[in-house]
């Protein structure tokens, strides 16, 4: 029964200290690179759009484990257009485009962190 | 189709652990926090089971949280009979002395049907014989009869009984068991004697044979050879 009770308080501070790393790892992503977005939106950069595209492809498969996947796949293909976008200077819907994923990386930001909103 | 199969058996072998590791015990002798703890966990399993678009950590985190905390609880429970009290409740008496106590009964939402169902489950047909009767927490009804209404024991009557013990099974369809009879002296010998005996040459026409401490044999041959 003690190595049961010392298993369980194991696995409680475990799952603790993993959402607080994840959280605190999404917010960081996100904020990063929703920065770096917003900077290549400024200066209609799409070198810098792709980078922060690839950057955000790379970590998809380990955001994928602890966030719906929905969220993630929505991000992506919001990307992907407001590159496409601007590559064909369509620059008010890529303006649209860029806005709708700096919210977006706000979400995902903030998705494992402690609210209000997320607790209830 | 393959990741649904996947997911699902790693959140059954997740979850038959999980089971193993709280101890659990049969679903009719579950305390009510037991219960409720068994019923989430399936319900908690089931949603990233069919959701493939749900991380299989939404399902992993709450079965871990809910198993820990149970575990936690029921070591604090039996450290604090308080909190084993509030958690679990406190057996309620409805019968004493052949009387019924309705107030007890209305509380705990029984009919007089109920009761005698589970007063005949114990071989009881008649409450005036039952001395007390209690519900436990795990909704089981114990019932003590009075002493004037049970059957006299050996020990009652004054004569020596011979002693009895387990059977161990050795051959099960043709399988030897053989840890059941690893204590016995020259084993093999001994289990070649008997089944020879017993009109079996080999360990595969043996349907069943058992043995107590006693040296008693139960054998079955094999009905198809």
């Amino acid at each position: 029964m003690k190595i049961r009770l010392v298993i369980s308080v194991l696995s409680l501070i475990l799952a603790v200290s993993l959402g607080i790393l994840s959280a605190e790892y999404t917010d960081n992503l996100c904020s990063g690179l929703s920065r770096q977005v917003r900077a290549a939106a400024d200066k209609r950069d799409a070198v810098m759009l792709q980078q922060a595209q690839e950057q955000w492809q790379k970590r998809v498969p380990l955001l994928s484990t602890f966030i719906p996947h929905g969220h993630i796949d929505r991000l992506t293909e919001t990307l992907v257009r407001a590159s496409e976008f601007l590559k064909n200077d369509e620059l008010s819907e890529f303006d649209a485009e860029i806005g709708c994923a700096i919210h977006q990386f706000g979400v995902i930001g903030k998705y494992d962190c402690l609210s209000v909103r997320a607790l209830f | 189709m393959l990741i649904p199969l996947i997911r699902t058996l790693i959140l059954y072998f997740f979850i038959v652990f999980s089971m193993r590791f709280m101890g659990k015990r049969q679903v009719g002798e579950m305390q009510p926090a037991e219960l409720v703890i068994t019923i989430l966990i399936s319900a908690v399993a089931s949603v990233p089971m069919q959701d493939i678009e749900l991380p299989l950590v939404h399902g992993i985190i709450p079965i871990i949280t809910l198993v820990s905390a149970e575990v936690i609880m029921s070591s604090l429970s039996l450290k604090y009979p308080r909190l084993r009290t509030m958690i679990s409740g406190r057996p309620i008496t409805i019968i004493r002395n052949g009387n019924i106590d309705q107030k007890a009964m209305q509380s705990l939402r029984i009919t007089i049907d109920d009761l005698m169902e589970d007063l005949r489950l114990k071989d009881v047909y008649d409450l005036r014989t039952v001395k007390l009767a209690q519900m436990e927490t795990n909704g089981r009804l114990s019932v003590l009869v009075d002493s004037k209404h049970l059957p006299p024991t050996a020990a009652d009557m004054g004569i020596s009984a011979a002693d009895s013990s387990p059977f161990r099974v050795i051959i099960s369809d043709g399988k030897l068991v053989d840890k059941s009879y690893a204590d016995k002296p020259n084993k093999h010998k001994w289990l070649q004697k008997t089944i020879n005996a017993k009109g079996a040459k080999t360990v595969n026409e043996v349907f069943l044979l058992a043995y107590d401490e006693q040296s008693s044999v139960i054998f079955a041959k094999k009905e198809n050879g």
